[in-house]
Parts: C-alpha cells; sequence; structure tokens
C-alpha cells in the first residue's frame, strides 16, 4: 500500500519572547490509502501543532524547525507559497475543532462551499453550485439550505459544513482536528459515522486528532499516542488495546470511565505535563512514569520499532 | 534622583518595553512638560510684552522678533507664550469642572443603578452622541466672550466623557471577580482598595484625561477662531490665527502658522499621552 | 414580522427620548443661562418700553414651564419660530437654504476620510506590531490634531494662491450655478447635464473636502486597523487559509468584509464630528453652509435663529445615528434573519 501520508523526524518549535517552546520534537509516522490514523495525548501535546504543520499553517510565531513531510510523494516544506496554496483544500485539507467560528459570517454556507471549489477547478460558476448541493446531501444536509448563513444551522450541521468542503476536492487526505469537541455526543457518533462513509466512498485517508481516547480507539485503523510534543507510541488499535507498549499509553487506557463496571473509581494520571520551554532531562514522562528506572531521568529514550510497532521508552531498549 | 526614580516601578519598566508606544509616551509628556515650563515660566521667558504693540505690524521674523509681529504688531512669540497660559487656565478650569459634575454623578449611576442610571445614562449619551464643537458654541454664544466662561462651555461639553469612564469602572469593579477573591482571602476593604481599585482608576483616569484634553484644546482653539472665547487683547493660539487670517493668502504666513502649530503641538503632546498609555495599559479605553 | 422591521422599529422609539432630551438641554442653554437676549440686541441705552414689547414678542415673559410647552409644541409642528432681526421667513426656510451646502461637504468628507482611512488601517492591520503599522498609529494621531483652520490656510495657500489648481472660497462659479433642484450642487448638475457647473462645483468641493476629510480620517484608521486585526485572528480566516483560498482572496473577500461590519457602528458618532469639523471648514473656506450661518447669526444676536439651527443640528444628528443602526442591522445577516 503507498503512504499518502510519510512524517520524517519533524519537530516544530515557537519562539515565544523569552522561551523557545518545542511543541513538536522528532516526530515520525506514515499514514497509507484509505486509512483512518488517531492521534491521541492530553492538551498541549502538541497534536494540533502537528496538524497545523501538516498543511504549513504552523501560527506566528512558530516554525517548523527540521524533518520532512512528504505528502503524495512530495515533501511539502520544499513546495513554494503557490504551490503549497494549491495543495490545500485539494490534496489535504482540514476539519476544525469549532465549527461556530471556522465559517465567514457575512456568507452564505452554499457560496463558501463553491469558493472552495471553484478555487481550485475550472468549473463553472452552475456546475459548482450543482456539485456543491451535491456535497450537501452526502454530509446529510438538505440541499436548500444552501443559501442559509452559518448562524442559522446547528453546531452539529456547521461541522458538516466545514466536512463537505474539506471533502469537495477529493483530497487524498483529510485532518480532522478535534473534530467533536465542541459537538454532543449524539451528533458525535453522527459525524464519526460520516468519516467512516467518507472513507469508504472517496478512500479518502483520514487523520483524526483528538484528546478523547475513546472515540479515538473505536475509529481508528492505527493510533499515535503524542505526549509533550513527542510521538511515545504508534501502531494499530487492536494492538494498542491489547499490549499497549508504552506506560502513558497504560494509564490513558485506564483513565477511560468503562460504563459496565459499577462504583469505578475516576482514574487520572497524577502530575502535570511538563514545561515545553524547560523540560526535564531523560525522558519527558519521568516524573510521572509508574515504571520509571534511573536511566529514565538521565538520557533522551530511543526510538524503537518492534513488530511494526514504534515506541519511544527506555522499557524496550538496550541499556547502555 | 531621576524622574524615574518617582514613578512606580512597574510602570515604568512597562513603558521601556513597549516599543513605539513608549516613544509615544515619553514624547508626549515632554511636550505636555515643556507647555506647563512656558506658561509657568512665561514672564521670564517672554522678550515683549504680548498685549502692547512691540513693533512695526507684520514684520516677517527676525532676530528682533523671533517669530514676526502679528496686524497690530505685537510680538508673536511673546503672544504665543503667555497664550499657553491662556489655554492652559481654560483647560484646567473645564476639566475640574466637567470632572466635578461627571465624575459625581457617574459614581451614583454606576454604583446606584436601576432607574436613576437609566435616565443618567441616557441623558449623558445623548449630550454625548451631539457634536462637541457646535455645543460648545451654543453655550458660548449665550454666555458670552471671556475666559472663565469659554471654560463653561467647554466643561458642559466633557461632562458625558468623564461620566461614562467613571460608571463603567465602577460597574466592572462591581462584577469584577478579583474584588471578591480579594474578600475572599479575607483582605480588609481599605486595603481593596487601595491596592486594587485605586491604581487602576488612576490609570484609567489618566489615559482618559490626556485623550480628551487634547480634544478640548482642539475644541478651545475652534472656538477662538470662530471669535466665541477670549476677549481682546487676551494672548491665545486660536483668535491670533483668526486674526492672522486675512493676511495669510497673501503671504503673510507667520501670525497664523505659529500659533496653529503651537495648538497642534499641545493637543499632539496630550494625544500621544494618552494614546501610549491607552496601549500599553491594555487598550479598551474610548473617550 | 421579521426581526429587521422589529429592530428598525425598536431603534427608532429611542430615538425619540435622544430627541427630547437635546431640545431640552437646547432650551436650557437658550434660556436658563445667564445673558438676557434682548438686551444683547439692542444694547443697554434701549427705552424700557422697548425691551418689554421685545420680550412679548419672544414669549419672554412668560413662566418659564409655559415657554419650555410651547417650545416643544412648536417644534412638533416643525416650527422653529422666525428670526428676531430678519422677521419675514421662518428659521427653517433660512435653514433650509444653506443645508444642502454642508452635506455636500459633509459627504466630501466623509468620502475623504474613509478612503484614507481605509487605505492606512487595512497597511497597519495586516502587520500588525511592525514599522508600518506604528506609523499608521502615528498618522492616525497626528492627523486628527491638525487644527482645521490651519491646514486649510496652508492647502489655500499652495493650491489656491501658487498653483492655482483650486478655488481658495465659495462653493460654486456664480456665472454657472445649475438649477435648484436637491441645492446639491454636484448632484443638479449631473442630474441637469450641466458640465461646466459639475466641474465648477467639483472643483470647489476638493480642498474643503480634502482639509476635513484629512483630519478626520485618522478615526478610522484605528477602526479599520483594529477591526482587521480582530478578523484576521479570527478561526474562519485560518479555515479559509486551509481550503488554499489565496492571501488577496481572503483580505478582500472575507477580512475587509468582516471588519467593516463593526465599523459601520461607529460611523455615526463619527458623523457628529464631521458636522462640528464642518463648521471650522466652512468658516475657513467661505462655504455657505450651515456653520457659517450660525457663527453669522450669534454674531448677530439672533438668538431665536441661532436656537432654531441648534435644535435642526441636534434632530439631523439624531436621525443620521438611526439610518446608520438601521443600515448596519441590514447589513449584518445574523440581525436580519
Amino acid at each position: 500500500m503507498k503512504n499518502v501520508l510519510e512524517v520524517k523526524n519533524l519537530s516544530v518549535y515557537y519562539y515565544a519572547k523569552r522561551a523557545v517552546i518545542k511543541a513538536v520534537e522528532n516526530v515520525s509516522f506514515s499514514i497509507g490509502e484509505g486509512e483512518i490514523v488517531g492521534l491521541v495525548g492530553e492538551s498541549g501535546c502538541g497534536k494540533s501543532t502537528l496538524a497545523s504543520a501538516l498543511m504549513r499553517l504552523v501560527p506566528h510565531p512558530g516554525k517548523i524547525v527540521s524533518g520532512e513531510i512528504i505528502l503524495n510523494g512530495k515533501n511539502i516544506l520544499e513546495l513554494s507559497d503557490e504551490e503549497i496554496r494549491r495543495i490545500r483544500g485539494s490534496v489535504v485539507s482540514m476539519v476544525f475543532q469549532d465549527p461556530m467560528t471556522c465559517l465567514d459570517p457575512l456568507m452564505r454556507i452554499g457560496d463558501q462551499i463553491v469558493e472552495t471549489i471553484l478555487a481550485h477547478t475550472d468549473m463553472s460558476s452552475e456546475e459548482a453550485k450543482k456539485y456543491a448541493m451535491e456535497l450537501l446531501e452526502i454530509v446529510g444536509i438538505k440541499r436548500d439550505r444552501y443559501y442559509d448563513y452559518p448562524h442559522q444551522l446547528s453546531g452539529g450541521m456547521r461541522q458538516r459544513v466545514m466536512i463537505a468542503m474539506a471533502v469537495a476536492l477529493k483530497p487524498k487526505l483529510i485532518i480532522a482536528d478535534e473534530p467533536t469537541t465542541a459537538l454532543d455526543v449524539i451528533v458525535q457518533d453522527q459525524i464519526m459515522d460520516l468519516f467512516k462513509e467518507l472513507r469508504d466512498k472517496f478512500k479518502t485517508s483520514i487523520l483524526v486528532i483528538s484528546h478523547d481516547i475513546a472515540l479515538i480507539l473505536e475509529i481508528s485503523d492505527k493510533v499515535g499516542v503524542m505526549y509533550a510534543g513527542h510521538l511515545v507510541e504508534f501502531s494499530s488499535s487492536e494492538e494498542l488495546i491489547e499490549n499497549p507498549l508504552h506506560p502513558y499509553t497504560r494509564e490513558l487506557l485506564k483513565a477511560i470511565p468503562n460504563i459496565e463496571i459499577e462504583d469505578q473509581k475516576l482514574v487520572s494520571i497524577p502530575g502535570s505535563p511538563p514545561d515545553l520551554s524547560n523540560p526535564p532531562p531523560g525522558c519527558l514522562f519521568h516524573p510521572r512514569c509508574p515504571c520509571r528506572m534511573d536511566i529514565c531521568c538521565k538520557d533522551a529514550p530511543p526510538k524503537l520499532t518492534i513488530n511494526g510497532r514504534l515506541v519511544e521508552c527506555w522499557l524496550y531498549g538496550d541499556k547502555p | 534622583m531621576r524622574i524615574i526614580d518617582l514613578l512606580p516601578k512597574r510602570v515604568w519598566e512597562k513603558v521601556r518595553d513597549a516599543g513605539i508606544d513608549g516613544y509615544m509616551v515619553v514624547i508626549g509628556a515632554i511636550i505636555v512638560v515643556f507647555f506647563i515650563f512656558i506658561a509657568v515660566f512665561a514672564d521670564f521667558i517672554s522678550p515683549y510684552d504680548p498685549i502692547s504693540p512691540a513693533g512695526p505690524a507684520v514684520t516677517p521674523p527676525s532676530p528682533e522678533y523671533p517669530l514676526g509681529t502679528d496686524s497690530i504688531g505685537r510680538d508673536v512669540l511673546s503672544r504665543l507664550i503667555y497664550g499657553t497660559r491662556t489655554i492652559m487656565m481654560v483647560i484646567i478650569i473645564s476639566t475640574l469642572l466637567s470632572m466635578a459634575i461627571g465624575i459625581p454623578l457617574g459614581l451614583i449611576s454606576g454604583y446606584v443603578g436601576g432607574k436613576i442610571d437609566r435616565v443618567l445614562s441616557i441623558i449623558m449619551d445623548s449630550i454625548y452622541a451631539f457634536p462637541g464643537l457646535i455645543l460648545a458654541i451654543a453655550v458660548a454664544a449665550v454666555l458670552g466672550p471671556g475666559t472663565y466662561n469659554t471654560s463653561i462651555s467647554l466643561a458642559v461639553v466633557y461632562i458625558p466623557t468623564y461620566f461614562r469612564m467613571i460608571r463603567g469602572h465602577v460597574l466592572s469593579l462591581r462584577e469584577s471577580l478579583f474584588i471578591e477573591a480579594a474578600r475572599a482571602i479575607g483582605a480588609k476593604s481599605s486595603r481593596i482598595i487601595l491596592k486594587y481599585i485605586l491604581p487602576n482608576t488612576l490609570f484609567i483616569v489618566t489615559v482618559v484625561f490626556s485623550l480628551n484634553v487634547a480634544d478640548a484644546v482642539l475644541t478651545e482653539a475652534g472656538l477662538s477662531f470662530l471669535g466665541l472665547s477670549v476677549v481682546s487683547p487676551t494672548p491665545d493660539w486660536g483668535f491670533d490665527l483668526k486674526n492672522g487670517q486675512r493676511y495669510f493668502l497673501s503671504g503673510y504666513w507667520w501670525p497664523v502658522t505659529f500659533p496653529g502649530l503651537a495648538i497642534i503641538l499641545l493637543a499632539l503632546g496630550f494625544g500621544l499621552l494618552g494614546e501610549g498609555l491607552n496601549s500599553i495599559l491594555g487598550g479598551g479605553e474610548r473617550t | 414580522m421579521t426581526s429587521l422591521r422589529v429592530y428598525i422599529i425598536t431603534r427608532a422609539l429611542l430615538t425619540i427620548p435622544m430627541i427630547f432630551i437635546l431640545l431640552t438641554l437646547v432650551f436650557v442653554i437658550m434660556r436658563i443661562l445667564p445673558g438676557n437676549p434682548v438686551l444683547a440686541i439692542v444694547g443697554m441705552k434701549a427705552t424700557p418700553e422697548l425691551i418689554e414689547s421685545l420680550e412679548k414678542q419672544l414669549g419672554l415673559d412668560k413662566p418659564w414651564w409655559v415657554q419650555y410647552i410651547d417650545y416643544i409644541s412648536n417644534l412638533l409642528r416643525g416650527d422653529l419660530g422666525r428670526s428676531m432681526i430678519w422677521g419675514r421667513r421662518p428659521v427653517i426656510a433660512e435653514i433650509m437654504d444653506r443645508f444642502p451646502a454642508t452635506v455636500e461637504l459633509t459627504i466630501g468628507g466623509f468620502i475623504v476620510s474613509v478612503i484614507l482611512g481605509l487605505v492606512t488601517g487595512v497597511i497597519a492591520g495586516v502587520k500588525p506590531g511592525g514599522k508600518i503599522d506604528a506609523t499608521m498609529r502615528i498618522y492616525s494621531i497626528v492627523v486628527y490634531t491638525l487644527f482645521i483652520p490651519l491646514i486649510g490656510m496652508i492647502l489655500q495657500y499652495i493650491f489656491g494662491v501658487q498653483l492655482k489648481l483650486f478655488p481658495v472660497g465659495g462653493r460654486i462659479d456664480p456665472l454657472v450655478t445649475p438649477e435648484h433642484i436637491t441645492g446639491l450642487y454636484v448632484l443638479d448638475a449631473i442630474l441637469t447635464l450641466n458640465f461646466p457647473a459639475l466641474i465648477s462645483a467639483l472643483k470647489h468641493l476638493v480642498l474643503p473636502s480634502f482639509t476635513l476629510g484629512l483630519v478626520l480620517s485618522g478615526v478610522y484608521t484605528r477602526l479599520v486597523r483594529s477591526s482587521l486585526i480582530e478578523v484576521l485572528s479570527q478561526d474562519f480566516i485560518r479555515a479559509c487559509r486551509s481550503r488554499g483560498l489565496s492571501e488577496r482572496v481572503i483580505l478582500y473577500k472575507h477580512a475587509l468584509k468582516n471588519a467593516l461590519v463593526p465599523i459601520l457602528t461607529m460611523m455615526g458618532l463619527q458623523f457628529a464630528l464631521l458636522l462640528a469639523g464642518a463648521v471650522l471648514t466652512e468658516t475657513t473656506f467661505s462655504w455657505p453652509g450651515m456653520g457659517t450661518f450660525l457663527m453669522e447669526r450669534i454674531a448677530y444676536r439672533d438668538f431665536t435663529t441661532v436656537q432654531g439651527t441648534i435644535v435642526f443640528y441636534a434632530v439631523f444628528v439624531a436621525l443620521i445615528s438611526l439610518v446608520v443602526d438601521v443600515v448596519y442591522a441590514y447589513v449584518d445577516p445574523r440581525i436580519r434573519y
């Protein structure tokens, strides 16, 4: 299977007034055709920054410091501004977290979809309009709502509009950054089903980013776990559930409440994420790790591949 | 001991870190202090008496009359210097009057709320919406010329400004979470006022005051230019500008240009000061 | 009933107390403040009988609350009284003679200020925090402190006297005055296809409009800049980028439109500044509008006319701010639907 996306040693730093924040540090993974990959982690772990980087949309004062992002065979970090503009929306597209704020409030939603279509194709306005209405139907919105303004739609519907725009040009990869966080659980389910449908219909790969690990496990083929800017584990979702390798992953899984168990205690991971402008030495997770060893406090753990699974932990490495 | 040492440390640090805003504040302050200095020491600085003619009429700038003489032969520089006093007086008196009425009313309105607040607010908002200069013209027309009358005209225009400022401040303080928090940790009322409310209020008052005075300078000059403010021969920049107008297009530029520049410079000083402070201290305050 | 209609009605109703308050304020200023208007006209040497008869004529002998009721009821009928000095024509008619001139100047100033403000504001807003932004901010502060008479005179000297490009004063060359339809010379000239009149009117309009517009543009610079910065930081702009729209399209099609909406609400307030500035501009350029009219009548101590003119200003300002609010409601679909 060809890889739609290959990320190699990607690092993204924010250059603030008095400090450098290493938001993404040396991350590598890949996404195959038609795969749904989930990226999970606490707030601030760098997953959103990573998502932005994949479209070269890292906001100021962030900078992509090193690494490669190979999308559909091309390293997008080497493309000109015009070339990357053409790729955005057509080869790779993004669905954002908060549908309330992501649509132009002064423009009818249908027209916004058409705008995207016309920016990348040679269609006429009528053709684009027809296509836009079809897209609305595909995502489950009635055609006549083409003429509505964003504030006239519910949150779930606005998200669907965004998905329609994301899918319009049949991209190879859709990045969904916390796509359901701002929505209620029922709508969440619907959106997730929609994603699966789109994957089946258009063969798009989807990168879903969320802090909700249950959601990720349900929908993803492969899962990546991020902590403090590092990709600490990456494997298929079944393998992850059955046998989580990294201690952080284990803690995350433990923290998922199970609706069938009565009198369950809410489990959380003690401590808090490290200060990324002044990280501790060695493994960034070591202050909170139940399996902490001496070497974890001193040296950064190596990146290892075990049975096709990526993990960054001293538990599996050769101690020097 | 430098003047800087007199300022609260945090304020000075903020000014220095603030880049262009810091420059604005400093330059504005220098200009304002400069004019205050001139007004205070006018008797010592001015080369001639501003009221009686010092030389032949409309002579261009020369070593004898550095800025030239006006239509009656009075030294422009001297009139400029003493004019500082006139405008400063008008500004000070009118601001004090505006504050004396606007601030207590704003306090009451914000604190008591209810019907009183609604009535006062709509009255003040209506006045505020009316063009300031025209309101000043109306009052000045009825009162007649004179320095004190002009102060009253200006005062009327700016009462709503101070009213709104204080009212808004009181309202936001009432809701302010940090006051609640301070009470929750057991801070005494007086301590709350001194440590939190007062510095905050002082900053806002300074910003509004500066921006207001900038506007007031221009309004006073406008009134003078229209002939509604001072009685001849009181030295006043706008007044002199008006007198020089008929000679200007014939090429006698100095009786008009120098008073005009003085007006602009003084307004600019207060304006820069106000805008700079406004940006540094968080912005969002509007006159 | 659509929410727009409800909004218009509510807003219109709110204007009424505002006008009422301003009318009362004018009354207070004119009558209750010290100074006997009659004495001011006829001077100290007048006989007591003359003073009395004049006071009767003006209704000044009645108790103040009766005066007030008369005043309000007259105003509600649109009667602004008659001039104390030239009593033939009603004040309202005299004002309407001068009103179009002020309107023309105000529109001219408005256009210039908005254009200058937009350009400088956009330049500043797209790259906040930089040197250019700082320059624009200084521009907005400096420009407002430019004393209108001084700037006007300087422009008159450079462009009128030295370069002889534009006339120095007045509204039009009297020989080519167009036929009176609206009183707005530019409009009338266009409507009657009177080319020489159009040219003359426009030439006379340039310097005063530019003076007024330049000084007031600073206000718009700041508004446009902050509104634009606010809009550009919003999520939907980033979303537009993610869809591959070009920066130019994003700026002009999305950012500016959204940025302009909150500015509309401020335009009502800026209108008051325009009117005030117009008085100074008219005086500087000998422009025959309401401003010069007002000053003229003040000089003659014609208090009835002065009062009527101020009242007119008050009503005019209130109505314009109503119109602006309605336009804003129309433009922002969030209110319309």
